[in-house]
C-alpha cells in the first residue's frame, strides 16, 4: 500500500505516488533554476510542465489510475536533464547574461574545474588544470614534476588534487570545465559583477529592511539575501584565501621536507649535519623525522587541501580527511613531546671544571693581556651562529672537531695576588657525563715574563656533541695594578664591569687599573661623550641626544641649543642666545 | 581541440534553421518539431527544445496558436511569420553559401592529401 498525492500539471489532474512526485517536484526545480536567468523562463517552464502533462497522461489507462516511479523517469528521460540541453541555451544567452545579469557567476556557462579523461596522463588532474587556467597542461605537468623532486612535495599536491577534483563525464561537464576562460579579464569581470550584485542586494537589502516591519512573510527572503550577499563577499574572499593558503603550504612543505631529508640550510649548515651535531648515536632520528612529518606535515597538508578547495570553489567534504588528519596530528605531537622531552634531558646536568692556572703579577706591575690566534676561522668547513656565539666546525672524516671563542671576565682580586682561572662548563644527561664532556674541552694559556697570551679559541670533539661548552677566562686582578688589553681581545671581552661604563669591546687598546670600584680606565680621553651621538646616514645632519643639550650640524650650519644658551652658526655669523649674560659673549660675527 | 566541444556547437548554430524550415512546411506544435529533429539525430532531449522556441517567439520570428488537445493539455501550434519567413530565406540562403564554401575547402584540402 502506497499513499498517493494529487497533483495538477497544466490543468490535467493526476493521482502519483508519493515517492514519484518527490521526484518529479526536484527535477521540476531544477529546471526552473536552470532556466532562471533565461528571458521568458516562466514560459519556458510552462511549456515543458505542459508536456510533461502530455507524456504522463500517455501513461495513464482504464487499469493504471496512478503515476509511479517509472512513469516519471520514463517522461524524464524523453525530456532530458537541464545539464544535457545546455548545449542549446547558453550559445546565444551567452552574450546578453554578460551584460545583463550578475547572477551569471551562479549560470551555467560558468567555468569549473574537472579532472579531464581525454587528455590525461595519470588521472587528467594536469590537463584539468590547465583547462581551467588556459594553461598548456604540460607546463602544470612541469611544475608537478619539479615539485615531486622538491621533496615530494608535488606528489603529495597531486594525490588531493586527484581526490578532491571530480572527472568531467558528461559532455555538458566537459563543456563546463572548458567554459569561460578564467583570465584576468574574466576575474576581473567577475569580480565587478560580483561587487554589482552585492550593491543591488544591498539595495534590495535596504528596502527589504523597510518592508520587513510591514511584511512578516519577507523574512524568509530577508534572510535569504543576507545570506546571498554575505555569500558572494565570502566567495571573493574565500578564492584570495585559497590562494595565500596554498602558496604558504607549499613553501612550508618544500622548508620541511628539506629540512627532514637533510640539506636544507641553516646558516650555511645543512640540517643533516645540524641534526648530528647534536643527536646521540643512540637518538631515534627516524622516529623523530616521523613525529615532524606528523606533527607539521599534516598540518601543511590540510592547508594546501583546503586553500585548494577554497581556491577551485570546490565542494567536497570527506568527514573521514578531517578526522584521519585529527588523529595523525595528536599522535604526532605526543611523540615530539616525548621525543623533546627526552632530549631536552641531555642537557639536564651541568659541571663545571675550574683549573687555576700558573700566572703570577710581574715585577712591573703592569700584565699585557692578548689572544693567540690558534686557529683560523677560514680553515673551518661549517660556520654558524647559534644562542649569540659563532661555532666552527673542522670536518675530518666522520669525526669533527668544534672550535669557538671564550668569554674572558676580570674581576678584583681578594688579596694582593693575580689569580687567573680556566672554567670548563659542559651538559649532559648524568652529572658524570657533563664532567667527562667539559674534561674534553680544549684550552691553555701562557705567560711570559709580562705578557698574558690567551687562546683566541677553545675546542672539543665532535663525538662529545654539543652540550652547551662553554670556556671561561677568570683574571682576578689584585688592586692598584695595572692590566693593559690588547686589540685582539675584542672580541673576548665578556660584562667586564669598569668605572668608565664603556661597552666591553671598546676597552681594548686602553690601559686599566683595578680600584675598589672596579677597572678604572688610565689612558682614556677625558670627558668623552656620554651621550649618543647620532650621525644621519646620508651625513647631512649630526644629532647628540642629551636632555639637557642639542647639537644639530646640518648644511644650514650648526647649532646648539641647551637649558639656557642657545648658539647659532650659519652663513649669517654666529648668534648667541642666552638667559644670563656672564662677560662678553655676544660676538656678532662678520659676513 | 575537442569534438564534442566542436560538434556541439555546429549543432547549436543549425538548430534554428532547422526549426524554421520545419515550421515553413505547416504549422506544428513542439513534439512534432521534435520528431523530425530526432529522425536526424539533432536534438537527443525533448526538453532542448522549448527555451529555443521561445526565444524564436519572443524576437517575433514565430507565432502560435492554442489548440484542443484529446490527450493532454492545450497545445501551442507554432508558425512562422512574414518576418520569419524573411528571415528563413535569408538563413538558407547563407547556409548554402557556407556549404559550398565549406564542401570546397574540404575536398581541396582532401584532394591535395
Amino acid at each position: 500500500m502506497n499513499k498517493t498525492l494529487s497533483i495538477n500539471i497544466s490543468g490535467i489532474v493526476f493521482n502519483i505516488e508519493e515517492d514519484a512526485y518527490e521526484s518529479l517536484k526536484s527535477y521540476l526545480n531544477k529546471i526552473k533554476s536552470h532556466f532562471r536567468n533565461e528571458e521568458g523562463c516562466e514560459e519556458i517552464v510552462a511549456d515543458i510542465e505542459a508536456r510533461l502533462a502530455e507524456l504522463l497522461k500517455a501513461k495513464i489507462h482504464a487499469g493504471k489510475q496512478v503515476l509511479v516511479m517509472v512513469d516519471i523517469n520514463d517522461a524524464i528521460s524523453v525530456m532530458g536533464q537541464p545539464e544535457d540541453f545546455a548545449e542549446a541555451s547558453s550559445s546565444q544567452e551567452s552574450k546578453k547574461e554578460e551584460t545583463h545579469t550578475a547572477q551569471g557567476y551562479y549560470g551555467n556557462k560558468r567555468r569549473r574545474v574537472f579532472r579531464d579523461p581525454d587528455s590525461k596522463i595519470l588521472g587528467g588532474v594536469c590537463s584539468g588544470i590547465g583547462n581551467y587556467f588556459d594553461i598548456d597542461p604540460l607546463w602544470i605537468r612541469l611544475g608537478l614534476v619539479i615539485m615531486f623532486f622538491g621533496f615530494g612535495t608535488g606528489l603529495i599536491l597531486y594525490i588531493i588534487l586527484w581526490v578532491i577534483i571530480p572527472e568531467a563525464k558528461t559532455t555538458a561537464e566537459k563543456l563546463e570545465m572548458r567554459g569561460e576562460p578564467v583570465d584576468i579579464n574574466t576575474i576581473s569581470k567577475t569580480i565587478k559583477d560580483e561587487a554589482e550584485n552585492v550593491k543591488s542586494k544591498a539595495r534590495d537589502f535596504g528596502t527589504n529592511v523597510k518592508s520587513q516591519f510591514s511584511n512578516r512573510d519577507n523574512t524568509g527572503k530577508f534572510v535569504d539575501l543576507l545570506r546571498q550577499i554575505f555569500g558572494t563577499i565570502f566567495n571573493i574572499l574565500g578564492r584570495l584565501i585559497g590562494v595565500f593558503l596554498v602558496f604558504f603550504g607549499i613553501i612550508m612543505m618544500v622548508g620541511l621536507s628539506s629540512l627532514l631529508l637533510g640539506f636544507g640550510q641553516i646558516d650555511n649548515v645543512t640540517s643533516g649535519e645540524f641534526i648530528n651535531s647534536f643527536a646521540d648515536p643512540d637518538f631515534p632520528v627516524f622516529w623523530a623525522k616521523f613525529a615532524l612529518v606528523l606533527a607539521v606535515g599534516v598540518p601543511l597538508v590540510m592547508i594546501i587541501y583546503k586553500g585548494t578547495k577554497m581556491l577551485l570553489n570546490i565542494k567536497y567534504h570527506n568527514r573521514w580527511i578531517n578526522i584521519g588528519a585529527g588523529i595523525a596530528w595528536v599522535i604526532g605531537l605526543c611523540l615530539s613531546f616525548t621525543i623533546a622531552a627526552k632530549f631536552a634531558s641531555q642537557f639536564s646536568e651541568e659541571a663545571s671544571l675550574k683549573q687555576q692556572s700558573d700566572v703570577s703579577m710581574p715585577a712591573s706591575d703592569t700584565l699585557y693581556v692578548r689572544a693567540n690566534s690558534n686557529y683560523n676561522k677560514v680553515d673551518a668547513d661549517i660556520n654558524f651562529s647559534m644562542d649569540g656565539d659563532r661555532w666552527l666546525i673542522n670536518k675530518q672524516g666522520k669525526a669533527s672537531i668544534w672550535w669557538a671563542k671564550p668569554n674572558v671576565r676580570i674581576i678584583p682580586s681578594e688579596n694582593d695576588s693575580l689569580y687567573v682561572f680556566i672554567v670548563k662548563k659542559a651538559r649532559g644527561n648524568e652529572k658524570t657525563e657533563a664532567a667527562k664532556r667539559a674534561k674534553n674541552v680544549n684550552y691553555k694559556l701562557q705567560q711570559t715574563d709580562s705578557v698574558l697570551v690567551l687562546d683566541k679559541y677553545y675546542s672539543f670533539p665532535g663525538s662529545d656533541k654539543f652540550r652547551q661548552q662553554e670556556v671561561e677566562v677568570l683574571i682576578k686582578m689584585p688592586r692598584n695594578k695595572v692590566i693593559y688589553l690588547d686589540n685582539t681581545l675584542k672580541y673576548l671581552l665578556y660584562d667586564v664591569d669598569n668605572t668608565n661604563e664603556i661597552f666591553d669591546q671598546e676597552m681594548v687598546n686602553k690601559y686599566w687599573v683595578m680600584t675598589d670600584n672596579g677597572l678604572t680606565c688610565r689612558t682614556c680621553p677625558k670627558n668623552e661623550f656620554k651621550h649618543p651621538v647620532i650621525i644621519h646616514p646620508n651625513m647631512e645632519e649630526v644629532h647628540i641626544e642629551d636632555p639637557d643639550a642639542k647639537v644639530k650640524i646640518d648644511e644650514n650650519g650648526i647649532e646648539v641649543k641647551s637649558k639656557d644658551a642657545h648658539v647659532k652658526i650659519n652663513h649669517d655669523g654666529i648668534k648667541i642666545d642666552a638667559k644670563e649674560e656672564k662677560g662678553e659673549k655676544g660676538d656678532k660675527g662678520e659676513k | 581541440m575537442n569534438t564534442e566541444n566542436t560538434k556541439a556547437q555546429m549543432r547549436k548554430g543549425v538548430l534554428e534553421l532547422c526549426i524554421l524550415s520545419i515550421l515553413l512546411n505547416g504549422d506544428a506544435y513542439p513534439t512534432e518539431i521534435i520528431d523530425k529533429l530526432k529522425e536526424t539525430k539533432l536534438v537527443v532531449v525533448e526538453g532542448t527544445l522549448y527555451p529555443l522556441l521561445t526565444r524564436l517567439k519572443n524576437t517575433g520570428l514565430l507565432s502560435y496558436r492554442w489548440e484542443e488537445s484529446t490527450s493532454g493539455p492545450p497545445r501551442k501550434y507554432y508558425r512562422l511569420t512574414e518576418e520569419g519567413e524573411k528571415f528563413l530565406k535569408e538563413l538558407q540562403q547563407s547556409w548554402h553559401e557556407l556549404v559550398d564554401a565549406v564542401n570546397k575547402t574540404i575536398n581541396q584540402s582532401t584532394t591535395q592529401k
